[in-house]
């Protein structure tokens, strides 16, 4: 059985991430893993930062990771000591910074961000014929808010760029070439542009583009309407990434030097890996919400579907005035202490501008784990517009659409949460979490799961080195999902009403389901799902337990309305019996509101009973 | 012990290069080696490609619509360029141009008006001297003098004279006193910028604001306020006899207001060395970068102070031998502490702690820091992460 020793690095926005395994045969171990601060800004060294998480690691483990003056990686087939297998994924902010351009923001748009955010980018900026800006106010836009590459589609590959409409993609090539786009961190250079619309247009694309960038062509994503083909627009992507950009920013210097055979991979195409792992190892509908601090991944594999989004605060909605009002109003539902909105506004600034800072008081932890809760609301929606079936599609309208009983144009998304067995948290904000409570609360009151939904974290989070490994040795990396590396912290059961006739229309405490849970020594309990309640069973730790849920007529927990529904599952937190209403229905007075977010916060042991106990926030927390 | 996240640096007599770009491509009038003062015209975009389109009512080739300019008209933005009366005058409709610029084309068989923008001027901002010319994007400016790295930023660049409304570091100025003494200067307003702080300069016609502190809400809401103002409703609104007219750019459409936070959001006092200098350069030139909301290309707001008058000092040196590097964190460096009852607060370190455990329970490698808060001497434990090395004369 041969021994391998394997070292994962991982460069985020705040943090930077060094973990080793050791593996026979199939049999991973984590050895240790350590984390620093990504150096920041424009002179940024992030090979430093990747230095100093593997001394650290080095320290703590005993194991020679770097060679004697600490400058460079060692590895077993060339020094004879140190890792057999390096990985390196990256994500600092987004390696690559990306706006996207197509003729219609809903067609094309929409399938170059999906190969953006596929291969693991940041999209800065969506512009298209229809999105309302003069042509010079997007070329400003692009100007303004500098990017790594610009990703332009439209077009299909026959007929129509031809007969006229598809030509409107030569006038985004001209909107592109008015900004004169710059790299990034060199205003001397040339952005790259990559150009995966209709094949027809490439050499007028290349008129346009030619002197002004770096233009590369990739496949068209949607050479017919009715089709979407990512994958040369995303292997262009980061091509572009580890040939061009990388090499010409100065942060990225020395940083290849930790990639191993794969090369650097960007963190968000490493956990949409991982996220295939996930679903096919658990044979469930999966959606993986990643709750960084200036950023927040959702990723989704669903029906075989793979999907990524990012609310990139770097990005899109980067200083956007309103957006922090915006979030700081809402998090006020979620707290239970008395807190003006300007002070949650000024703890949120303060996490935006400084990512990798650390909550000091209770009440910055639970500001920004409420705001954490609307962020992943927020993001969630955004999913589910990208998330969808493609729009644009040409179709023959049959007898059912003409009468109006059944309507499909396209564009409808595809997550439906009564269909996800299992979400999985990751991110420093659920590594910052003290309690597996903390990190459930997230989780329920964001994702605000339906039907029986599985909870796992990745506290240690080792989700973009799971990616990262199943590039080099997938039975390996789907043995950890076998492994349960992730930890269970909760199985929640929250049956769906109807959309009329919902908790509005039922007595407080009425019950919805009855649930039936079997232990392993095959002791039972039965139990309900009451309207407006939120009940937890605890379970022993490491315990599994089989779970049966009836709903009566008006409800569904995943089987349809009325149908029983089983799922094994479990957790530290235990079993959570969600009847509050989908979405969560809050009670109108604030003091009745805030009453109530602690006695659900007490529910599921998030902080301690004295924390919540305290009204008013501050020092004293 | 390593990990602090960043420096927050107080150079004196340093030399800096500053890239002042084009909105959009255009023509560069500078050239390598000029010597430019802060009124100074470093380019201006290109005309041509500024256009914007009126569609106006037409029916069979003949426009509806009645037209109250010609081509060749100056046009501001919101002045009704055409309207269309219909319903035997029940129903009107206006159509206003949407920038200032001038009408260039009117296409009566389509019923469009073609509306050209007025090319935006780029001026230096600064005295220097020109580094490099970047064809078709802008130019680098050099320029000695002391610059003050800020926490936050909202808005653009603005220059002009500084007036300290402060004596002190921690003091922070009331809204009720600030009078017409800042129209076309630099506010600095000490401890604290809320709301009324920012409304009132603004009404006064200051041309930026730096505060310690700053609400982070209030800045946000007076940033969309400020960008959708445009300049003639702001002379209506707080002016008459266009008083403004020293305080703004040629040009310019909107009545911008950078404001830079140099500590953090809330209330908190300046870093004793920054104030001084501040305090000194009060009635000389100051260049202020918000940031523009370009953080992610490391963008950071910034004060520079471009005067040779503060002699250099050694921990200037000592920190640019360290620029763009990790340094570490020892006992007695000064920080600044994020977060917590002692936000923006500077700090000395007493004490490096390997594993400090925080009030929450969570584990981080943390520093015993002392701090000055009224009048007293405070010890904490804090995250390293939480802790900015301050880096330069600071006091």
């Amino acid at each position: 059985m041969d021994n391998r020793t394997i070292a994962a690095i991982d460069v985020g926005l705040a943090t930077t991430q060094a973990a080793l395994f050791t593996a026979v045969g199939l049999d991973l171990r984590l050895v240790g893993v350590k984390s620093v601060p990504t150096p920041r800004g424009q002179r940024a060294d992030l090979a430093q930062g990747i230095r100093r998480a593997l001394l650290d690691l080095q320290r703590a483990t005993g194991v020679a990771l770097l060679s004697d003056d600490g400058e460079r990686a060692l590895a077993a087939a060339t020094d004879g000591v140190g890792p057999d297998e390096w990985l390196l994924t990256a994500d600092a902010g987004g390696p690559i910074r990306v706006a996207v351009a197509g003729v219609i923001d809903d067609i094309s748009g929409q399938s170059a961000l999906r190969a953006a955010l596929s291969a693991g980018a940041a999209v800065a900026d969506l512009f298209a014929i229809n999105d309302g800006r003069p042509d010079h106010h997007k070329a400003r836009d692009l100007r303004n808010n500098p990017v790594d590459m610009i990703l332009i589609a439209g077009g299909v590959d026959e007929g129509l760029f031809a007969g006229g409409g598809g030509r409107q993609v030569l006038n985004i090539a001209q909107t592109v070439a008015m900004a004169s786009p710059r790299p990034r961190y060199d205003p001397r250079g040339q952005a790259t542009v990559v150009f995966a619309g209709s094949a027809d247009a490439r050499p007028e694309v290349s008129d346009r583009l030619a002197a002004c960038t770096n233009l590369v062509f990739a496949d068209n994503v949607r050479p017919d309407l009715n089709l979407e083909n990512l994958a040369s627009a995303r292997q262009a992507v980061v091509d572009v990434l580890r040939g061009q950009v990388m090499p010409a920013d100065s942060r990225w210097q020395g940083v290849a030097a930790f990639a191993g055979r794969t090369g650097l991979l960007p963190t968000g195409m490493a956990c949409l890996h991982a996220a295939e792992l996930l679903a096919a190892g658990t044979k469930q509908d999966v959606i993986i919400v990643d709750i960084g601090e200036s950023a927040l991944n959702v990723y989704s594999s669903i029906a075989h579907e793979l999907n990524r989004t990012v609310t990139d605060e770097t990005g899109l909605n980067f200083d956007c005035p309103g957006a922090l009002a915006e979030l700081a109003n809402a998090s006020l539902t979620w707290l239970p202490q008395d807190m003006t909105i300007d002070e949650v506004g000024d703890v949120l600034a303060t996490r935006r501008r400084r990512p990798a800072s650390l909550p000091l008081t209770w009440s910055e932890l639970m500001v920004r784990q409420a705001a954490d809760r609307e962020r992943i609301r927020a993001a969630l929606d955004g999913h589910r517009r990208v998330a969808a079936l493609l729009k644009g599609i040409h179709r023959q309208r049959n007898v059912d659409e003409v009468l109006g009983t059944y309507f499909a144009v396209g564009g409808q998304t595809i997550v439906d949460l009564v269909t996800i067995g299992v979400v999985l948290a990751t991110g420093r904000q659920v590594s910052t979490a003290t309690t597996p409570g903390q990190v459930l609360g997230m989780v329920l009151d964001g994702v605000q799961p339906q039907g029986i939904t599985q909870i796992l974290s990745d506290g240690a989070g080792l989700l973009p080195h799971l990616g990262a490994m199943a590039t080099v040795d997938e039975a390996l990396a789907a043995q950890i999902i076998g492994d349960n590396w992730f930890d269970q912290i909760g199985l929640v059961v929250a049956p769906v009403p109807r959309e009329r006739g919902g908790p509005f229309f039922r007595r407080q405490g009425a019950s919805m389901a009855t649930v039936r849970i079997e232990r392993a020594d095959g002791t039972q309990m039965r139990e309900t799902v009451d309207y407006g309640v939120l009940k937890r069973i605890p379970l022993t730790p490491g315990e599994a337990v089989r779970v049966t849920v009836t709903p009566d007529r008006a409800h569904n927990a995943g089987g349809g309305f009325g149908v029983t529904t089983r799922m094994s599952g479990g957790g530290s937190v235990g079993i959570i019996l969600d009847g509050r209403g989908r979405p969560v229905i809050m009670p109108q007075s604030l003091a009745r509101r805030k009453a109530k977010v602690a006695e659900w916060l007490r529910v599921i042991d998030a902080y301690p009973d004295d924390v919540l106990a305290i009204t008013g926030a501050g020092e004293a927390m | 012990m390593r990990g602090d996240y960043c420096k927050m640096r107080t150079m004196q007599g340093t030399t800096m290069r500053l890239l002042r770009k084009l909105e959009l491509g255009g023509d560069v009038v500078v050239e390598p080696g000029q010597v430019v003062g802060p009124t100074s015209l470093i380019g201006h975009n290109r005309a041509e490609e500024l256009l914007h389109y009126l569609r106006v009512e037409v029916d069979e080739d003949k426009t509806l619509a009645k037209l109250l300019k010609e081509v060749g008209d100056e046009v501001k933005r919101g002045e009704p360029v055409a309207y269309y009366m219909f319903m035997f005058g029940l129903g009107y409709r206006e159509y206003v141009s949407p920038v200032n610029g001038t009408l260039v084309s009117f296409d009566g068989r389509n019923g469009l008006i073609g509306i050209r923008e007025h090319r935006t001027p780029l001026f230096a901002g600064i005295a220097g001297t020109v580094d490099e010319v970047i064809p078709d994007y802008g130019a680098v400016l050099s320029t000695t003098g002391t610059l003050l790295e800020a926490t936050a930023g909202w808005g653009d660049t603005a220059w002009g004279e500084l007036a300290a409304l402060v004596a002190e570091a921690d003091a922070a100025v009331d809204a009720a006193q600030i009078g017409a003494a800042v129209r076309g200067k630099v506010a600095y307003v000490g401890a604290t910028a809320d709301a009324q702080v920012l409304q009132a300069c603004y009404r006064q016609g200051a041309k930026a604001v730096i505060a310690g502190g700053v609400s982070a809400l209030a800045a946000d809401e007076f940033t969309a306020f400020a960008a959708a103002m445009t300049y003639e409703e702001y002379a209506t609104r707080y002016y008459s006899g266009g008083q403004l007219s020293d305080s703004l750019p040629d040009g310019a459409d909107s009545v911008p207001m950078p404001v830079v936070a140099l500590e953090g959001l809330g209330r908190i006092p300046v870093r004793q060395g920054a104030h001084d200098l501040l305090v000194a350069a009060a009635g000389q030139e100051v260049f202020v970068d918000a940031g523009g909301g370009c953080g992610a290309a490391g963008c950071e707001p910034v004060v520079i102070v471009p005067a040779e008058q503060f002699p250099p000092s050694d921990s200037v040196h000592a920190s640019n031998a360290d620029d763009g590097a990790a340094a570490g964190l020892f006992a007695g460096a000064p920080v600044r502490i994020v977060g917590g009852p002692l936000n923006g607060r500077t700090a000395v370190v007493r004490e490096l702690v390997p594993d400090a455990v925080l009030v929450t329970g969570l584990r981080a490698p943390g520093a015993v820091v002392a701090a000055w808060t009224n009048g007293r001497e405070t010890l904490a434990t804090i995250p390293v992460v939480n802790l900015e090395l301050l880096a330069g004369d600071q006091r």
